[in-house]
């Protein structure tokens, strides 16, 4: 008797529990399809380190993999789309630009309180064209309320650029959303670009208008964010752009002759940009291109942090990258080193261990010790680890 | 016919050994059977293994069948169970546990299901026990921050030892069926796992 009311009171206890059991969150789904962080190449991989939380989000297919900066553990978020193209940290939120077919959105996502699912933001998708690709940037490193979207879009057999023009989310200005076009960059074929934000309103857009990797770079520049002018200084193929507020000093990544065996990678830079004279100087030839710039206040005040892809071309035998140390105490003439003491030590180009990984895009995890870096490249996402001084692969 | 002694005694040796055994076969033979499960016995059972990933179905079709086990480690189990016979063969219960498992990125995985038990005993003789287990619950799964509520169904096959009326030794090899429908529904799947388990059982 005891076992049949057992029986009875244990038959009704599943049912109820199998009526509330649809609850799933497609867990199968998501470890089915999630990926090996390390095993891909990452050359498409775009990541950004929150100052605020010191997280890392990286971009990798249509899935953000994050994590704390005191956890090993990456999580992941899946977007409402093919392919992410970008992401800009802004406002408390993680943006991102995602493609789904031909079409490209905006989401944002809140962090303050843990990375949310909750998408917050989302931008009309953009699809008139063949296909659209959206490039976010921030200027969270310059302490300013603004983001950036530049917009490229493409023929409908996706061969051809038709259009690139860049947008500004500007919270001080009480947008809420991206407004109109603030600068027509034409139809080129080349889609390299990039964004400086100074102080204030003052931002600069590098551009390369030619058909030519050698060639064809324009600098736009702007005070109040909304009128540029344009500049060529060198007249090269510009890579990457970055402006550095505690030294005044504008950071330019050129190269020229890139075809053929006297190729050049030069470093340009101005000095005093904003807050006096402003001067152009240029490093010479350093046997390879820049590829992403970081950097610091306090500790590394005297220091830009550059990422680097080497000459593969000129120099096919010497395929390492890494980084390197722009010594930027004189302003007027900088220096590279690959300085020691900083960053735990590591004397990193030409090391083993980042051989054969392009350097994409590093960036400088922003906490008081001002020692550890990440970088995407195309073997992975490496960080190094303060405490023991070396480049572990994630 | 006069039989030698060396042979007379092997004999009687041989009967005298063979004798309980005759005995036994000649007596009726559910006694045994009935000294060890009768309707009212109990059990409670503690088991560990191995959980073995096997593959997950894409219910909305696109993806069809995938091997889940290149996307999950081995990883553990266990758990804990409480039946009571119904009759000499059959009884019900339920059964507490979990279990663990990481992913290619080192990521863990965890289900805890919560079952009903039902088993059926065939048992080969006093010492040896072939059970078919099914369990239907439901089971609590969380990866990263994902965290969903399932029903599962664990058909299983065992092999008990049974070492004396109160103690057996447990091998148990079982399915984990679980339907995950997701409020998107190209998210729903059906995950098919299995573990190899190895416990003990004790029947009071």
């Amino acid at each position: 008797m005891t076992l049949r009311k057992t029986t009875i009171l244990s038959l009704l206890i599943l049912t109820l529990l199998l009526l509330a059991a649809c609850s799933g969150e497609g867990l199968f789904y998501t470890i089915q399809n999630e990926v090996l962080v390390q095993d891909n190449n990452m050359s498409n991989i775009k990541f950004e380190d929150v100052l605020a939380t010191n997280n890392y989000y990286i971009a990798l297919g249509s899935k953000i993999w994050y994590r704390q900066k005191s956890s090993e553990t990456w999580n992941v978020l899946d977007t409402p789309g093919d392919s992410i193209s970008s992401m800009a940290f802004f406002d408390s939120k993680l943006f991102y630009a995602v493609r789904s077919g031909n079409s490209a959105q905006v989401y944002s996502v809140p962090i303050d309180s843990g990375f949310s699912r909750t998408q917050e933001y989302t931008s009309s998708p953009v699809s008139s064209e063949g296909y659209v690709w959206l490039q976010l940037y921030s200027d969270v490193p310059a302490g300013n309320d603004r983001i950036v979207l530049n917009r490229v879009a493409y023929s409908s057999d996706a061969t051809t650029v038709v259009a690139s023009s860049l947008h500004i989310y500007d919270k001080t200005g009480g947008d809420s959303s991206f407004g109109s076009s603030v600068l027509d960059l034409g139809s080129y074929p080349l889609t390299k670009k990039g964004v400086a934000f100074g102080t204030g309103t003052n931002m600069w857009v590098i551009s390369n208008e030619s058909t030519s990797l050698s060639s064809g770079g324009v600098l736009y520049t702007t005070t109040d964010g909304s009128t540029f002018t344009t500049s060529s200084p060198g007249s090269e193929y510009y890579q990457a752009i970055s402006y550095n507020s505690a030294k005044d000093v504008l950071l330019l990544s050129t190269r020229n002759d890139y075809s053929n065996s006297s190729a050049s990678f030069n470093l340009r830079y101005c000095s005093d940009i904003l807050l006096g004279t402003p001067a152009w100087h240029e490093t010479g030839d350093i046997d390879y291109f820049i590829s992403d710039f970081s950097y610091n206040g306090t500790t590394l005040s005297n220091y830009v942090v550059a990422g680097t892809i080497s000459d593969y071309l000129t120099n096919p035998t010497k395929t390492v990258s890494g980084y390197v140390f722009l010594n930027v105490s004189d302003t007027t003439s900088i220096s590279i080193s690959e300085e020691s003491g900083l960053l735990a030590d590591q004397d990193n180009y030409e090391s083993s261990d980042l051989v054969d990984s392009y350097v994409y895009s590093l960036k400088l995890l922003s906490d008081t010790t001002y020692d550890t870096a990440i970088a995407a490249t195309s073997t992975g996402v490496w960080t190094l680890s303060s405490s023991s001084g070396d480049w572990t692969q994630e | 016919m006069k039989i030698k002694k060396p042979l007379f005694f092997l004999l009687t040796l041989f009967i005298m050994i063979l004798s309980p055994l005759i005995g036994q076969e000649q007596s009726n033979p559910d006694e045994f059977v009935l000294s060890y499960h009768s309707k009212g016995d109990q059990t409670f059972s503690i088991e560990a293994g191995l959980f073995l990933p096997l593959f997950v179905a894409d219910l909305s079709g696109s993806a069809g069948i995938q091997d889940f086990s290149g996307k999950v480690n081995p990883g553990g189990s266990g758990f804990l169970s409480y039946c009571g016979y119904l009759d000499s063969n059959f009884r019900i219960g339920g059964e507490f546990g979990g279990m663990f498992a990481s992913n290619i990125n080192s990521n863990m995985f965890y289900m805890v299901p919560l079952m009903v038990k039902t088993v059926y005993d065939i048992n080969i003789n006093t010492y040896f026990t072939v059970p078919l287990y099914l369990s239907a619950g439901i089971t609590m799964n969380t990866y990263l921050s994902l965290f969903s509520v399932d029903p599962i169904i664990v058909p299983a096959v065992g092999f008990n030892w049974n070492y004396d009326s109160e103690w057996s030794f447990t091998m148990k090899y079982s399915f984990w069926i679980v339907p995950e429908f997701a409020p998107d529904t190209s998210q729903s799947s059906i995950g098919v796992n299995s573990d190899l388990r190895f416990g003990v059982e004790y029947h009071f």
